[in-house]
C-alpha cells in the first residue's frame, strides 16, 4: 500500500516541464520571501521618506550594513552546525583595538592586520576547544569569551581611544572609508566574501558537512565526518569574520575604542535569523543571511528617516525577528498537527 | 445486560507522509479483559498506541471510553479518562526517586505548598505493596533494573486510577522470572479490580499464556480478532504475516570467499566482553541476542564508533586499529545504525544529500563538488536499490521507512564499503519493504562479494537470511551456529539463561 502512495507522488511531481518546476521552487524558497520583504520595505520607505533612495543614503546604508554583514557570514556557519557564538561582538572589539595598537607601535599594516586577526583566531580556537574537547554547550564558552575578549580590549586601551595610528590619507583607511567604482569598499568586501562563502557552503565538501553536522550530529559522526575538527574550524572562522568586521570598522572610523562591537552579537544573530537560519541547526543559506543583514539596516535607517523615536528602535527589530520566524514556520507548516 | 465496553475504537485511520499507518482500525475492550495485540514490526501497533495515548491525533475515527466519545484526545485527557500507556522506552525522570516518579505531577503537599515527602513515600509504598513489588520508594530510578522500572510505571498508572493499561512489548526487556511476576500482577488487577489490558507482543507463547482475546494487525489494518482458545499459533502467524513465511525470505546459495573481518577479544560499550567473530566475503553472518545482549555495542566496537572498545581487529588478514567511524569507512566498513532516524539520516535533507554524504571525495571536479558526478551517483543508487522517491531532491523524511533505510544502505554502497554492519536493518519497515531489503542484502552479497553482519532480535530474520549465526547473551558470545542446521529453540536456548 505504501508503494502505491509513493507512486502517486511521483506522478504529481512529474507534471510540468523542468522550467516550470524551477520557477515553482523559486517561488517556494525562503530567500524569495525575504527578497520580497526587502522590495516592500524599500517601496514603502521611498514613498514615506524620499531621501531614502538618495545616492548618499544608499551608499551610507551599504557601508553601515557591511560590518554586521561580514560578521554574520561567520555566525551563519556556527548556527548551521547547530551552535551559537555569543562572542562575536567582543572579538570584533578586541581585534579592532589590537590591530590599531600594533599600528600605533609602527608595525606595517599587513602585519598589524595579521596580528589582529590572529588574536581573533585564538579566541575562536578557545571556543572551539571548549566545545569539542571539554564537551561544553556552545553558549558557555562563547559567553565567557564575550567577557574575556572585551576585558582584553579594555586592557589594551586602558579605556582610552587609539587615534592617529596612521597618518591621514594612509591607504589603510581605504578599507573602511574608500570606495571602488562608487561602491563603498566594505560593501564590496561583504559582497565578495558572501559569494566565496556561498560557494563554500553550496559546492564544497566542507559546506556539505556543516549541514550534515547541524542536521544530525550522531549520523554525521557515523558517516565518517570528523565532527570535532569541523566544529573547531567553524568557531575559528566565526571569530575571524568578527575580527575582520572590527578591522574594517577601525579603518572607517580611523580610531579604535574598546567598546567597538558591543552588543553586535545580537544584531548578527538577528540578521541570521531574519535571513532564515534555523537556530536548531542544519538550515540556513548565505543568500538568506545576506538579505537578513540588508533588512536589518534598512529597518534601522528607515525608522530614523521617518522620524521614529530612536529609543523605540529595538522594539521594531524585535518584532521583525518574530515576524520573520513566524512566516518561516507558516511556510514549513509547523502548526499542522502531528 | 453486558456492561458497556471500557474502550471502543471505531474506524481509526492515521497517515504520515508516505505511509498510511492505520486504516479503519476498530476494536472493543471489556472491563477486566486482557487482549493481546499482535503484528509484525510496522504493522501499526505502536501508531495505534500513540493514538490511544493521545500523542497522535487520528485523521478519522473515534475513541470512546466507558461509552463516551473522547473529543480532541490529548495525552492529558486520555490519562484523565483512565487510559495509561506504558511504552517500551519508559518516560521516566531517571534522576528522581521512585516515589517522585510514581506521583509525578501529583505529589502530596502540606499546607503552604511544600511537598509532603513522608506522605509521598507512604502512598508509594502502599501501592507498591498492593502490587507485591519489593521496591524502595526512595531509590533513584536510574539505579533500578529495567524490569523494576516497568513496575514503577504500572504503579504510576494505578495511582492515576487507570482503568485501561496498555503495555508495549513489556517482555522484550524482562527475564523469564520477571515476566511471570508481571503476568501475576496483570491477572490480579484484571480479576480483582476489573482493569482492562492491551498487551502488545510478538512472542506468541506469551500471548496464549496471558491473553483472553487477540487482535492481529497487518499493514495498518485489523486482519483478525478472536478468543485465544479459538486459534493456534500457526494460524496466528499466518494472519500476522499474510503469506507463508517462506515467501518473505528469498533463497540463495552463498558464494563465500576469503575472510574479510576477524575480531578477537572484543570488549565494548561497557557490556561486551571477550567477543570473537569473523565474517567472510559473500557471507551473511547473524548476531542474535535479546535486548541488552550487546549486539549494537559489538557492531559499534567493530566500526570504530566506540573509543573505549578493545580487541584485535583484522581486515583481510591485516591487523588494523580503528579510532573513529571515519577510520572505519576508510577501511571499507559501513554501519547501518539501529535507529535510522536518530543515527542514520539527515531527515530534513534531500535523498541525494543522504546518499552522497560519505562519498563526497569521489565527487569532486577540481576544488568543487561536481553536480554531474553527484547526480550520476545518486541516480545510480536510486535505480539500483529501487528507492521510491519522487526525485533526488525530495526530503528524506517524507519517504517510507523502507525507502529511508535504502538511502542509508545506498550511502554505504556509494562509499564502496566491502563490509556492511547492519543493526536491525528492517526495524520499523513494513513487510513488503522488508522483502526488498532482504533481496538487496542478498544482491550486494552476491554481486559485490560484500561481507555482511546483521544484528537482529528477530529470529526468523536471522535464521532465514544468514549463513552463520552468533548468539549473544549478557555481552558474551555464547554460540556459533550454522543457520541452516539450527532451530529457533536452539538459538533461544543460547540467548537466554536456560
Amino acid at each position: 500500500m505504501n508503494d502505491v502512495h509513493t507512486d502517486a507522488k511521483v506522478d504529481i511531481s512529474a507534471e510540468g516541464s523542468v522550467g516550470c518546476r524551477f520557477i515553482r521552487s523559486i517561488l517556494r524558497s525562503r530567500e524569495t520571501g525575504i527578497a520580497l520583504a526587502i522590495v516592500i520595505m524599500v517601496a514603502v520607505l521611498a514613498i514615506l521618506a524620499p531621501s531614502f533612495l538618495s545616492a548618499d543614503n544608499v551608499s551610507n546604508n551599504a557601508r553601515n550594513m557591511s560590518f554586521v554583514g561580514i560578521a554574520v557570514l561567520g555566525e551563519a556557519l556556527v548556527l548551521i552546525i547547530g551552535g551559537i557564538d555569543l562572542s562575536v561582538g567582543s572579538i570584533w572589539g578586541v581585534t579592532a583595538v589590537a590591530s590599531a595598537a600594533l599600528m600605533s607601535y609602527g608595525l606595517p599594516t599587513p602585519v598589524a592586520i595579521a596580528g589582529g586577526l590572529s588574536v581573533a583566531a585564538l579566541f575562536g580556537l578557545f571556543n572551539g576547544l571548549c566545545i569539542t574537547l571539554l564537551r561544553m554547550p556552545p553558549f558557555v564558552p562563547t559567553l565567557a569569551t564575550m567577557s574575556i575578549a572585551r576585558a582584553t580590549a579594555l586592557m589594551i586601551t586602558r579605556g582610552r581611544s587609539i587615534d592617529e595610528f596612521r597618518p591621514i590619507g594612509d591607504s589603510f583607511f581605504e578599507l573602511g572609508g574608500g570606495s571602488i567604482l562608487g561602491v563603498p569598499t566594505p560593501f564590496v568586501l561583504f559582497a565578495v566574501l558572501s559569494i566565496i562563502m556561498w560557494v563554500l557552503l553550496d559546492r564544497t565538501i566542507f559546506g556539505r558537512r556543516l549541514y550534515a553536522i547541524g542536521g544530525n550530529e550522531t549520523a554525521a559522526r557515523l558517516s565518517g565526518i570528523d565532527v570535532d575538527r569541523m566544529k573547531i574550524a567553524v568557531y575559528v572562522l566565526s571569530a575571524l569574520f568578527a575580527g575582520l568586521a572590527g578591522l574594517v570598522e577601525v579603518s572607517y572610523l580611523s580610531s579604535a575604542i574598546a567598546n567597538q562591537g558591543t552588543g553586535k552579537e545580537l544584531n548578527v544573530i538577528a540578521a541570521a535569523v531574519i535571513g532564515g537560519t534555523n537556530l536548531m541547526g542544519g538550515e540556513g543559506t548565505i543568500l538568506g543571511v545576506f538579505f537578513g543583514a540588508i533588512i536589518l539596516e534598512i529597518l534601522r535607517n528607515g525608522l530614523v528617516l521617518i522620524g521614529t523615536d530612536a529609543y523605540s528602535q529595538g522594539i521594531f527589530v524585535g518584532l521583525v525577528i518574530i515576524i520573520a520566524v513566524f512566516i518561516d514556520q507558516l511556510r514549513k507548516g509547523v502548526w499542522r498537527r502531528k | 445486560m453486558p456492561d458497556l465496553p471500557v474502550l471502543a475504537l471505531d474506524g481509526i485511520s492515521k497517515s504520515f507522509p508516505g505511509v498510511k499507518a492505520l486504516k479503519n482500525v476498530s476494536f472493543l475492550l471489556e472491563a477486566g479483559e486482557i487482549r493481546a495485540l499482535v503484528g509484525e514490526n510496522g504493522a501499526g501497533k505502536s501508531t495505534l498506541m500513540k493514538v490511544l495515548s493521545g500523542a497522535y491525533s487520528a485523521d478519522a475515527g473515534t475513541i470512546s471510553v466507558f461509552g463516551k466519545a473522547v473529543e480532541n484526545p490529548s495525552p492529558a485527557t486520555m490519562i484523565g479518562k483512565g487510559v495509561a500507556v506504558i511504552y517500551q522506552e519508559m518516560a521516566q525522570a531517571p534522576h528522581l526517586s521512585v516515589a517522585e516518579n510514581v506521583l509525578l505531577g501529583r505529589l502530596p503537599r502540606r499546607t503552604g505548598g511544600l511537598v509532603d515527602w513522608a506522605e509521598a513515600r507512604r502512598q508509594t509504598a502502599a501501592v507498591l505493596e498492593r502490587l507485591g513489588f519489593a521496591i524502595d520508594p526512595a531509590a533513584r530510578i536510574d539505579t533500578l533494573s529495567v524490569a523494576k522500572r516497568q513496575m514503577v510505571e504500572i504503579a504510576r498508572a494505578l495511582t492515576r486510577n487507570a482503568r485501561i493499561i496498555v503495555l508495549d512489548e513489556p517482555s522484550a526487556v524482562l527475564a523469564a522470572s520477571e515476566i511471570a511476576q508481571l503476568f501475576a500482577i496483570i491477572r490480579k488487577l484484571s480479576a480483582e479490580d476489573g482493569v482492562a489490558f492491551v498487551y502488545i507482543s510478538h512472542r506468541l507463547v506469551e500471548v496464549f499464556d496471558i491473553a483472553e482475546t487477540v487482535t492481529v494487525m497487518r499493514d495498518g489494518e485489523v486482519v483478525h480478532q478472536c478468543r485465544t482458545e479459538e486459534i493456534d499459533s500457526e494460524t496466528l502467524i499466518r494472519h500476522m504475516v499474510g503469506r507463508e513465511v517462506g515467501d518473505i525470505f528469498p533463497k540463495r546459495v552463498p558464494k563465500i570467499g576469503e575472510e574479510a573481518l576477524r575480531i578477537s577479544g572484543l570488549s565494548a560499550g561497557g557490556l561486551v566482553e571477550d567477543a570473537s567473530l569473523y565474517v567472510r566475503r559473500g557471507e551473511i553472518v547473524g548476531l542474535f541476542g535479546l535486548a541488552g545482549a550487546g549486539r549494537t555495542e559489538t557492531l559499534k566496537g567493530l566500526f570504530g564508533a566506540d573509543r573505549a572498545a578493545r580487541g584485535t581487529l583484522q581486515l583481510g588478514g591485516k591487523i588494523v586499529h580503528l579510532a573513529s567511524p571515519r577510520d572505519g569507512l576508510a577501511h571499507g566498513l559501513g554501519l547501518v545504525p539501529e535507529d535510522r532516524k536518530v543515527a542514520g539520516l539527515f531527515l530534513k535533507q534531500s535523498v541525494g544529500f543522504n546518499i552522497t554524504i560519505s562519498s563526497l571525495k569521489h565527487l569532486m571536479a577540481g576544488l568543487l563538488l561536481s553536480r554531474v558526478k553527484e547526480t550520476a551517483l545518486v541516480d545510480t543508487i536510486i535505480r539500483r536499490l529501487r528507492v521510491k522517491t519522487p526525485n533526488a531532491r525530495a526530503a528524506v523524511q517524507n519517504l517510507s521507512g523502507g525507502n529511508q533505510q535504502k538511502c542509508v544502505i545506498g550511502r554505504l554502497v556509494g562509499a564502496e564499503c566491502s563490509i556492511m554492519l547492519a543493526d536491525e536493518p528492517t526495524r520499523g519497515v513494513d513487510v513488503g519493504a522488508k522483502r526488498e531489503i532482504y533481496d538487496l542484502l542478498f544482491e550486494l552479497s552476491d554481486s559485490r562479494q560484500l561481507a555482511i553482519v546483521i544484528a537482529s532480535s528477530e529470529l526468523p530474520e536471522i535464521l532465514n537470511l544468514c549463513d552463520r549465526v552468533y548468539v549473544m547473551r549478557e555481552g558474551r558470545i555464547t554460540a556459533e551456529l550454522d543457520a541452516r542446521q539450527t532451530s529457533e529453540e536452539e538459538v533461544m536456548r543460547y540467548a537466554t539463561h536456560n
